[in-house]
Formats: structure tokens, C-alpha cells, sequence
């Protein structure tokens, strides 16, 4: 097609393709764009994770002089996570069912079958080339949006967005949906999401005085993806064990009066 | 007949910010100077619509068919409700029908938000509240696909007539895969939320993007 | 000759087993996204309360794996219960077939080995750290994302009395064409009573 051949490239488009081709380092620039926001499902161990949380916890204790200092750090940490989460998960609650996720690698590679080699695998190098070739196959993962024929709604009332929270947020983090979803019979601008057994403080001993501030990391992803999703709020834990369940927390949610405003007026 | 793109932040700060010139033979067309300065402030009193539309249980303009439809397009069933919040102190603004009960319908994608002058501002939204928006400008058919939808009329007159066509279609598919690399963006750690985006590698796909869904050739 | 390969092979397949077994059955598992997320925002906010000051970000995430390092060897000893390693070889095996396997699900290749067998490389692939990562242009040539590894990798050894130095020398969010890391025997540490014996 003619204009094909006479399009213009904008400036830009000059400068990043004589940059790309001098410095290798560019190269990497779009390799982010060629990965895949397809949800691969790959799992680490609890114990990883546990262990890296707490060795944050240190770090924010340190750099911290009060208790509601070290809170505040740790909530943003998980603010910036849910507001990342908020766009990850529902755009892959808008790709049709084929394209929701792929099988675990483990599933791939770990055949019983497998010949026990010392030699890397070839289809396993990460060479330019490689990783070229590999784009190609999997092109399709890599570019989903052309497959959504319609994005999910974006939620616009308090309890749309708690059920997200409660279902796809909940069981996309800890494989199960939140043990509770209550709104207040007190204050109609509170509502309480319940886990009755928390998997990233298991191993702060109960004692520690510190154990409810470890809670905040949550609560910030809570807070970030109501926040960025419009309902903003202020998001606080609290420790109330039940029979058979000595860690139990529930994550109190308050929305500030604008929303409830807002809700009131338009819905 | 060009376009003009931008990605609005939350604080209302452009964070990225293209121009997708037009072919015409051997020239590509921009924007004329004097309206090519105007583009932002344009963008930016399409801004209000946009966050009024943004708490509307069905602020597409008519254009997408998935689900419900609104009739002969716009807003001419006067037996519907009419939008509570309907700030038009500017005189171009739409009148939005309220479809009542109507989950189905998108709401990210919001088709045709404003006019100016015969050019047609489009936008969509982002779960984070992120502000897609483009000014569309005049004459000619944009879109390959047959039967691109007419947005609707406003209500005061402006020059609706002239105003240009756009293919519903096409263009939300293209906010969509600008929606995913925005997204691959906002999932590095080292980007923060409002910062401007200026990697080569963003702005080269998105002008690949215009230049699938928005042909633009006269 | 013969035999005592095959006998080795017999070993290396057996820890790969372990291993496997072990991740099944013994652990449980969480969202590696999750992971990957809260990293980053970890190294994120490096950035920022050392000011980009990278050798220091390098060495504060060097520090932390340490710190993590000297407990996670217990976890692994009490979940593997395998016996001390003879030697960096052996080491090697139990590093990349069970350690990495059961703690972050990935077997990295051992290569690269030194002429005298005390140090090696590990390859690294799917780093589940550097899910959705890209660094910034100035940071590219002189951060090591994933140090928090070697850290972790150096403290558990030291636990069991081998002295390692652990670094980067390459990795793919530098544009490299793999990630590697090394691992190099400097001493065998003084007995303290080994563990499991009493």
C-alpha cells in the first residue's frame, strides 16, 4: 500500500533506532514491552516470601523512629502494589477464557522423563537471538488487548469494588478468597475485609508487640487499589482472634465521605 | 487529517503526549500551527467531561453495539433520564443518556466526549483512573472497517454536522493496546505513578498502534 | 570410572528428586508475582533513601540476603535434612537442585567450574525477582538487581562452615545475554559442632 511506504517516523522514532542499533543496552529497553502480562500462575515457597517480608520489616523498623513511621513506610509499600494490581488484575479479568493464563513451568519442564544433563538447554540461552526467536513463537501471549472484545467495567460502587477485592484480589495473593466480607452496623462508611489466617506474619511470634503494625503491608494494598480505583479511604488492622483462630486480623476499611457522597448522589 | 494523543495523569499532568500525522501523497499533515497550540487547552476543558462521564454507570457515547444501544445514536429517547450533573457551562458539552439497569456496557472506552470546532475529542479511562484522550481532527473517514458509527449530536448545535467521523471500533481497540503497554509500564517498580513515560520503546509502539487502527491516508 | 560417574549421577538424580519432592509435598507456596512486586518496591525505595548512590544500594541488598541467608539455612536443613556437603561439587548439586528448587522453584545450571573445582557459576533463568523489571538507564551498568541472592547464598554457606564469596557477573536486566552468578571457596570455616551431629 502506498502511504505504508512514505510513513512518516516521527523524530523520536529516528533518534531510539540509531540508539537501539549502537548501544545493545537499548535493546533490553523493549524487552519489556515484549513480555507478557498473560498470568503464568508460577508459585514460590511461603517461606521465601515470609523471609523476605521480614527482612523488610527490619530494614523499615531501622529506618524508622516511631511506630506509626515504620506503619506508614510499610503501607505505602503496599500501596504501590495494589495500585499496580488494580490495572494487572482487571485487565486480565477482561481476556476471553482461552487467554487467562498459561500452564506453570514446572508443569513444562519437570517431566519424569527428563535425561539429567549437565549441559544448559538449548532452547534455554538468552541470547539476543534466542530471545528474539521465543517473541516470535509467543507473540501471541505478548500482545493481549487485541483479543479483549470488551474491558471489564471499571467499578464505580464501594461494594463492586470490595467484591474484587474480597474475590479476585484475595485469591490472586493467597489462593483463597477473604474469609469475610461485613460492612458496618455502626458507621455506614466502614467495612471489614476478615482473614482468619494471615500467611505473611505466620512466623512473627504472636507476643511481638510489633505483629499488628506488620499487618500494614496489607492494608496499603488495600488502600492502594481502592484509592487509584476512586474510593479513597484509610485502611487500619486489628487483631481479633477467634476459636481456632489465634492470628486472625480484620482490615478495617473507612471511605472518606466524598465517596459515600458520591454514591449516594449517582447511584 | 492528524491526531493528537496524550495520556493524562491524575493530577491532571500529561505523562506522555504524541502526534500521529495524516498522509496525504507524499506530505503528512499535522495539525495547522495556531490550532496545533491550542491542542492542550482543548484536551484540558475535555478534562471535566471526562471526570463526570467517569462516575456514570453508562457514559459511552453510543458507539460501542456490546450490549445495550442507544437507539438512532445520542441521546434522542427523551423518555430517559438525563445526567444529573450535566456541566456545560462552556456550551460544548453532550447531554448523556442514563440507561437504566444496563450493567453490560463498557465504561473504560467512552467514545466521543466533546467537540471544538469540528474537530472530536475521544477518551478512555484506565482502572487507575489514568485518562486516555485524543483530539481527532477534521474531515475524512478514519477506520477500515465499514459502517463507522456517527457520535451523537449535542444538543446546542455547534457545528455537530461537520464534526468528524470516528470509527468506534477501531479506535477502541487501539486505547485498549495502548491501555496493555501502559500497564507493562506502570508494573516496573522503577516507574511511579504520574511520572511522564519517555522510553523510545513506549512511544514506537504506540505510533505502530495509530498507525494499524488509524489509518489516516486521504 | 565409569562406576563412580554413574554413581554420581546416581546422587545428582536422587537430589533432583529431593528436591522435586520436597516442593510438592513439604512447602507451601505463594503467588511468585507477589513476590516479584514487593522486591521490587523494596529495591524501588532503596533507590530513593540512598539517593542512587548504587555501590551502597548493591551492598544494602547484599547485607539483607546475608541477614536471611543465616536463618534460611535452617528452614533447609530441617526441611531436607541432607547431610554436609564433601565438597564445592557436591555443594553445587544441593545448591541448584534443592535449595533453589524448594525455596524459589527454579534449578539453576552449574558451570563454569575453576580448574581446581572451587568455584562455579550458577545460570539463572526465569529470575523470579526480575518479573516486569527494567532499570533505569543510569542505574543499568552498576546495580545488581538480584543481589539480595548472593547475600542469602553466602550467609547460608557460611552456616555451614564453608567461607564463599558470592557476586554477579552478569544479568539480563543489564542487557546481558544471561544471567550468572559465582560462587568461589575461599576456606573451610573452623568446626563448630557440625550440625545434626550431637
Amino acid at each position: 500500500m502506498p502511504h505504508q511506504k512514505i510513513i512518516q517516523t516521527s523524530s523520536i522514532d529516528a533518534q531510539s533506532s540509531t540508539r537501539s542499533t549502537s548501544n545493545t543496552g537499548t535493546h533490553y529497553d523493549d524487552l519489556l514491552y515484549q513480555r507478557s502480562l498473560i498470568y503464568k500462575k508460577n508459585e514460590i515457597s511461603l517461606s521465601a516470601m515470609t523471609f523476605l517480608f521480614q527482612e523488610m520489616i527490619n530494614y523499615l523498623h531501622q529506618s524508622s523512629s516511631t511506630m506509626s513511621e515504620f506503619e506508614l513506610k510499610l503501607s505505602r509499600y503496599g500501596q504501590s502494589i495494589g495500585l499496580r494490581l488494580l490495572e494487572l488484575l482487571n485487565f486480565r479479568a477482561s481476556l476471553p477464557a482461552s487467554l487467562t493464563s498459561i500452564p506453570t513451568r514446572s508443569s513444562i519442564l519437570f517431566s519424569s522423563s527428563a535425561p539429567l544433563t549437565d549441559q544448559a538447554n538449548s532452547n534455554s540461552t538468552n541470547t539476543p537471538d534466542a530471545i528474539r526467536k521465543r517473541e516470535e513463537e509467543s507473540s501471541t501471549n505478548a500482545d493481549l488487548a487485541k483479543h479483549i472484545t470488551k474491558m471489564r467495567r471499571r467499578d464505580l460502587k464501594i461494594l463492586d469494588i470490595l467484591q474484587f477485592i474480597h474475590g479476585t484480589l484475595w485469591s490472586y495473593l493467597f489462593h483463597h478468597v477473604s474469609d469475610d466480607l461485613v460492612k458496618s452496623s455502626e458507621r455506614n462508611n466502614e467495612y471489614m475485609i476478615v482473614d482468619n489466617e494471615p500467611q505473611l506474619t505466620q512466623f512473627i511470634p504472636q507476643s511481638s508487640k510489633f505483629l499488628n503494625s506488620c499487618h500494614f503491608f496489607v492494608c496499603g494494598m488495600i488502600q492502594g487499589f481502592l484509592l487509584n480505583g476512586g474510593f479513597p479511604c484509610s485502611v487500619s488492622p486489628h487483631l481479633m482472634p477467634v476459636d481456632g483462630f489465634d492470628e486472625r486480623v480484620i482490615y478495617l476499611i473507612k471511605f472518606d465521605e466524598q465517596v459515600l457522597e458520591r454514591e449516594s448522589l449517582r447511584f | 487529517m492528524p491526531q493528537y494523543f496524550a495520556i493524562i495523569g491524575t493530577r491532571d499532568n500529561p505523562i506522555y503526549e504524541a502526534e500521529f500525522p495524516s498522509i496525504s501523497g507524499k506530505n503528512s499533515i499535522g495539525f495547522p500551527r495556531d490550532l496545533k497550540e491550542l491542542n492542550p487547552f482543548i484536551l484540558h476543558a475535555a478534562l471535566d467531561i471526562i471526570e463526570d462521564l467517569q462516575w456514570q454507570m453508562n457514559p459511552n457515547s453510543g458507539g460501542v453495539t456490546t450490549g445495550g444501544y442507544f437507539g438512532t445514536g445520542g441521546n434522542s429517547n427523551s423518555n430517559s433520564n438525563l445526567s444529573v450533573n450535566n456541566s456545560n457551562s462552556s456550551g460544548v458539552g453532550f447531554l448523556r443518556n442514563r440507561s437504566n439497569n444496563n450493567n453490560n456496557m463498557e465504561n473504560c472506552y467512552l467514545g466521543k466526549v466533546d467537540h471544538f470546532y469540528g474537530l472530536s475529542i475521544t477518551a478512555y479511562l484506565t482502572y487507575g483512573g489514568m485518562k486516555f484522550v485524543m483530539i481527532h481532527g477534521t474531515t475524512g473517514d478514519l477506520g477500515g472497517s465499514a459502517g463507522g458509527n456517527i457520535s451523537g449530536d449535542d444538543v446546542g448545535g455547534n457545528a455537530s454536522k461537520s464534526a468528524v467521523q470516528i470509527d468506534d471500533n477501531a479506535l477502541k481497540l487501539f486505547y485498549q493496546e495502548v491501555h496493555e503497554l501502559y500497564i507493562k509500564t506502570l508494573m516496573n517498580p522503577f516507574y511511579r505513578l504520574n511520572d511522564p513515560i519517555t522510553t523510545p520503546a513506549f512511544d514506537k509502539r504506540v505510533r505502530a498502534l495509530a498507525r494499524k487502527h488509524i489509518v489516516t491516508s486521504k | 570410572m565409569s562406576r563412580s560417574r554413574s554413581s554420581t549421577t546416581t546422587q545428582s538424580r536422587s537430589l533432583k528428586v529431593t528436591g522435586e519432592e520436597i516442593w510438592k509435598n513439604k512447602t507451601e507456596k505463594i503467588n511468585t508475582e507477589l513476590f516479584a512486586l514487593t522486591y521490587g518496591a523494596l529495591v524501588a525505595q532503596l533507590f530513593e533513601d540512598y539517593d542512587n548512590d548504587y555501590s551502597l544500594i548493591n551492598e544494602r541488598l547484599f547485607s539483607m540476603g546475608y541477614n536471611i541467608g543465616v536463618r534460611l539455612i535452617e528452614d533447609f536443613l530441617a526441611r531436607t535434612a541432607l547431610p554436609r556437603c564433601e565438597d564445592m561439587v557436591r555443594t553445587s548439586e544441593v545448591i541448584s537442585k534443592c535449595a533453589f528448587k524448594i525455596f524459589l522453584n527454579i534449578t539453576p545450571h552449574v558451570t563454569n567450574w575453576s580448574n581446581n573445582k572451587d568455584s562455579f557459576s550458577l545460570i539463572i533463568e526465569d529470575n523470579p525477582l526480575s518479573e516486569f523489571v527494567e532499570l533505569p538507564m543510569n542505574a543499568k551498568k552498576q546495580i545488581w538487581y538480584s543481589n539480595v541472592l548472593c547475600g542469602v547464598l553466602k550467609g547460608a554457606l557460611e552456616m555451614v562452615q564453608l567461607d564463599c564469596d558470592v557476586w554477579f557477573v552478569a544479568d539480563i536486566l543489564k542487557g546481558d545475554p544471561q544471567t550468572e552468578l559465582k560462587i568461589k571457596l575461599n576456606k573451610i570455616l573452623k568446626d563448630e559442632i557440625p550440625i545434626g551431629d550431637d
